[in-house]
This record gives C-alpha cells, sequence and structure tokens, in this order.
C-alpha cells in the first residue's frame, strides 16, 4: 500500500510506530518528521520509537539523520528501524535477493559482547537463558526463498524457514515450524546462542563461527523440537526437553 | 466488478498458459461468465496459439496501454465460447513496454466489464512478473512436482505475499501417480508443507493436454479426460464452489495433519 501521508503515528504497546513515506525526498520527509515533533513539544521525550520505512532504502547517512533527529533532537528511544523491500539485487550474484523484513537496531548496533551482566544471567552449566523481548524480533510468517532476515538479535519465527531462505541473528534463533533453510545464530560470535525449532531440517546451520548440515540422506524433516548449540567448539543438536 | 487472477509460477514451462486457456474456457462455458484472458508474456505470446486464435490478433496489450488503440479493439472475441475474450501479448516488444501502473490501469477497466480477468504471466521475477501481478487481486500459482518449481513457486509466493497480494492458491500439474508411489516424485503433502497455501487442484500428466495445446482448443471440455475433470473442478472451486480433492489427488501424510493440529497450515 502506497502511503500517502509523509509521516503517520500510530499508538503501540510501548511508544510509537512512526511510517514514513515511500515517496519524496528522505531529507524532506525528515523535515516533515522534525515539524510534527516540535508541534508536539516534549510530548514525546523520552518515549520509545520504532520507524518504519517501507521500501525506502535508508542509505548509512540518512539512517544516522533519522537517530540523530528523534534521540539527540527529541529525546526518543529508538527501538529499531523496520523497513519492507520486496527485491534487492545482490551484485555479487546477480540474483534478485528479497529484504522482506530488515531490521536494524537503531543506534549503531555494538558487538556483541559477553557482558558481565551477560555472565551474571547465565545458568550453571553455561548456558544462557532466553534473551528478553525488547531485543527480540517476532514474525508470524514462514520465511520463503530468496527471503532473507538479519537481525541484532534475537528472532522467533512463527512459520517455517523455507529451503532458500535465510535468517541471521546475533543472538538465539527460535521456530515455531521448520527450518528447511538456512540459520545462523551468534553471527556476531556468541557462540552461546541457540538454534530452536519444532523441527530441524536445515540446509545449513550456523552457530557463531560453527558450521552444521544434516547428515547426508536425512532429507526429511523431523517433527521434534530440537535445539542446536555449540559445545567444545562442536555443533551439537539435542532433543529440546522443555517442549515435549 | 469482476476479479483479476494473474496466473503464475516463477520456473517456466509448469502449465501457466494451459491452466489459462483451461479456467478461461471453464469459466465461460460451466460458469456462464464474461472472461477476458490477458497475455503479459510479452516478447514470448504464445495463449493466442494455445486459444487457436493468433490468425485474429491485429491489436495486442501492448497498443492498448500506449493508447494506439481502444481496450476493445484488443480483445479478440472467441467465438466458440460465448463471453470468452483473449488479449494478446505484443510479440514484437519486450517486458520494459509496460509497467505495472499501466497495468493496473488495463486491469481496473477490464475488471468493470468482465467477471473474470485471467493474467497469464511470464517465467522469472523481473519486470514481466512484476507487470502480470500489478493489478490482481488473487494469484494462482502453478508448480510441477519438481524440487525446483517448488523452490520458484516459493520464491513468488514471498514476493507476492510482501506485495501484499495474499489470496493466493496453488495448482500442482503434471502429476505422476505411479512415480509418486514409487517414491521418485514429490506428492502432494511435501508440496502442501513447503509452500502452505491452500490447494486450488492437482492436475495429472495427461496427453490429452499436449494433444489440445497443438489444436488450439483447450483440453478442459473433453468428456472423461483426468486432465480435463480436474480443470473443471479447479474452475468450480475458483469460482467459490466446494468440490472436494479428487481421490488420486489427496493423501494426509501424518506430518501433514500433525502440523494441521498445531495450527501452522492455514489449509
Ligand atoms: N497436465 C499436463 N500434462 C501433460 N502436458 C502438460 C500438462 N500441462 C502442461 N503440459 C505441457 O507442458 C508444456 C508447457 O506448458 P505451458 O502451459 O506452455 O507452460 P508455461 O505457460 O508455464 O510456460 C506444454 O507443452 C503443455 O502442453
Ligand atoms: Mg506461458
Amino acid at each position: 500500500m502506497a502511503r500517502r501521508e509523509p509521516v503517520t503515528f500510530k499508538g503501540i504497546r510501548d511508544g510509537f510506530l512512526i511510517l514514513l513515506s515511500e515517496q519524496g525526498e528522505f531529507g524532506e520527509v525528515l523535515s516533515q518528521l522534525r515539524g510534527k515533533l516540535r508541534a508536539a513539544g516534549d510530548f514525546f521525550q523520552g518515549a520509545g520509537a520504532i520507524v518504519d520505512v517501507g521500501r525506502r532504502e535508508l542509505s548509512k547517512e540518512e539512517m544516522t539523520q533519522l537517530v540523530h533527529t528523534l534521540q539527540d533532537e527529541y529525546g526518543m528511544v529508538l527501538r529499531r528501524v523496520v523497513a519492507n523491500l520486496p527485491e534487492r539485487n545482490r551484485p555479487e550474484n546477480g540474483e534478485g535477493v528479497t529484504v522482506l523484513r530488515q531490521v536494524s537496531e537503531g543506534a549503531a548496533p555494538a558487538a556483541e559482547e559477553d557482558s558481565a551482566a551477560d555472565r551474571a544471567r547465565r545458568e550453571p552449566g553455561g548456558r544462557r537463558p532466553h534473551r528478553t523481548e525488547e531485543n527480540t524480533l517476532f514474525i508470524h510468517r514462514t520465511l520463503r526463498s530468496g527471503q532473507r532476515i538479519e537481525y541484532d538479535g534475537s528472532v522467533v519465527i512463527i512459520g517455517d524457514v523455507n529451503p532458500g531462505a535465510e535468517i541471521i541473528a546475533s543472538g538465539d534463533i527460535l521456530v515455531m515450524g521448520t527450518i528447511r533453510g538456512l540459520a545462523h545464530a551468534g553471527a556476531r560470535g556468541d557462540s552461546q546462542a541457540i538454534v530452536t525449532a519444532l523441527s530441524l531440517a536445515p540446509t545449513q546451520l550456523r552457530i557463531a563461527t560453527a558450521i552444521g548440515r544434516p547428515p547426508d540422506g536425512d532429507g526429511a524433516a523431523r517433527l521434534r523440537p530440537e535445539m542446536a548449540r555449540v559445545q567444545d567448539g562442536a555443533m551439537v543438536i539435542e532433543a529440546f526437553p522443555g517442549w515435549e | 466488478m469482476g476479479e483479476v487472477v494473474v496466473v503464475t509460477s516463477g520456473k517456466g514451462g509448469v502449465g501457466k498458459t494451459t491452466a489459462v486457456a483451461n479456467l478461461g474456457v471453464g469459466l465461460a462455458t460451466l460458469g456462464k461468465k464474461k472472461v477476458a484472458l490477458v497475455d503479459t508474456d510479452i516478447g514470448l505470446r504464445n495463449l493466442d496459439v494455445v486459444m487457436g486464435l493468433e490468425n485474429r490478433i491485429v491489436y495486442d496489450l501492448v497498443d492498448v496501454v500506449e493508447g494506439t488503440c481502444r481496450l476493445r479493439q484488443a480483445l479478440i472475441k472467441d467465438k466458440r465460447y460465448e463471453g470468452l475474450y483473449l488479449m494478446p501479448a505484443a510479440q514484437t516488444r519486450d517486458k520494459n513496454a509496460v509497467t505495472p501502473e499501466q497495468m493496473r490501469k488495463l486491469c481496473a477497466d477490464l475488471r468493470s466489464e468482465f467477471d473474470y480477468v485471467l493474467i497469464d504471466c511470464p517465467a522469472g521475477i523481473e519486470q514481466g512478473f512484476r507487470n502480470a501481478v500489478a493489478g490482481a487481486q488473487r494469484a494462482i500459482v502453478v508448480t510441477t512436482p519438481e524440487v525446483s518449481a517448488v523452490r520458484d513457486a516459493d520464491r513468488i509466493i514471498g514476493l507476492m505475499e510482501a506485495d501484499e497480494l495474499d489470496d493466493i492458491k496453488l495448482i500442482v500439474n503434471r502429476m505422476r501417480m505411479h512415480m509418486v508411489k514409487r517414491g521418485d516424485m514429490m506428492d502432494l503433502e511435501d508440496i502442501r508443507e513447503i509452500l502452505s497455501v491452500p490447494v486450488i487442484g492437482v492436475v495429472p500428466e495427461d496427453e490429452v493436454i499436449v494433444v489440445s495445446t497443438n489444436r488450439g482448443e483447450p483440453a478442459i471440455l473433453e468428456g472423461k479426460a483426468r486432465a480435463s475433470q480436474a480443470y473443471q473442478n479447479i474452475t468450480r472451486r475458483l469460482m467459490g464452489e466446494e468440490v472436494p480433492l479428487m481421490p488420486l489427488e489427496a493423501r494426509n501424510g501424518m506430518v501433514g495433519a500433525l502440523r494441521r493440529l498445531i495450527g501452522l497450515d492455514k489449509a
């Protein structure tokens, strides 16, 4: 759906969803946004914001401007930026790559580090508990061939990850369905990350730098919740007990 | 106001044009509907050949969008079937001769005059595909029971969903039951598993299709042929009738049943 209004605000659970027009110069849209924020005084001060830029691909500079406007000028907390890009060409292979919902943290994503807090949260046995909701992306559909999701945080998919689809997360990946495509958890190097699915039949699985493939001939998906994690540098797959 | 249904596949040669021709004749005859078939495969047109109407082409789709002729002038009336019309593609132009915006306008114009507008889509995911889906409210995806065709179907379903074209149904074409039984071919449940869109019909591999294609006479009305019956059923389902899948078509695997139980399948 084409968006007519340059800037639309919608109230969401913990802040505002800001829809920006896909048409016109981004600078123009941004000054419209500034106008609205200015008119509201300090109403938006401290409020959370998710910005949906629709089918517009923002340059790094434009992204920075957006962050600057919201955070530095008007005191909003930019949670993330959501884009809906139906098609993008990847020069490396000339193949069209669909970025359906590419999400990046508003602020420059810091390298995933084992912070002290993170370590403190870790359960005995060295396994970190599931990440909290604020850095989790929820996707309520199946990822289809050619679709790729990258997210700085954890990703929960309610649907499948089909062959030819890719999901890359700095945190955990949890699929309420079957993984047949590629999943890469802990993509920034967190080897504590895990991949869980109702059924694991991936083309390839990666956690941090470890790579796993299903054994040859094991094509059929088993309908059994499983969890992949890295242990002593190798990927292990085990039944996910909590789900049975 | 009629409905615009795009018939698409991603992979070429899986049976889109055949489906458009048969469903067009089906809707016009069984359903007594007013139907326009639009060939958007610019540069590789062949719906006119399959319909046996090639020698009646004067104007085409590109002439209409460029304003060279009026809409009606490019609509060839199929004299054999009351209410059936064909708008051919241009053969000497390319996909870029038409824009999605122009297609939306064309589809809107056709909708006001026809009950069904069936769009025959070219293979691929580029401009031709973009044009074909631009003005559609519904989509029928055709696949064969092959991994590569299913993968491409998945790809275009994803693209259409991203374009908010969500009413998507699946035709599985050229099913060979003896191969499925031997385990040499994907069965319906395997395909459903991956694509998770409702199946509107399964068309068996059938010589009658090849023969009729060459004769320029769609096979749907050919009495007892299994492919013809399959297309008749699909026609009815397209019009909203509840017609159960033919026995050869359906098989409910364990996995499928389980998935439906936990609510992962829409169908
Ligand atoms: N059910 C079927 N049984 C046998 N042959 C078929 C069947 N469906 C299509 N074909 C044949 O497959 C070929 C490609 O079909 P076509 O409709 O032109 O595909 P597309 O438009 O997707 O490229 C044609 O020669 C057609 O006769
Ligand atoms: Mg064709």
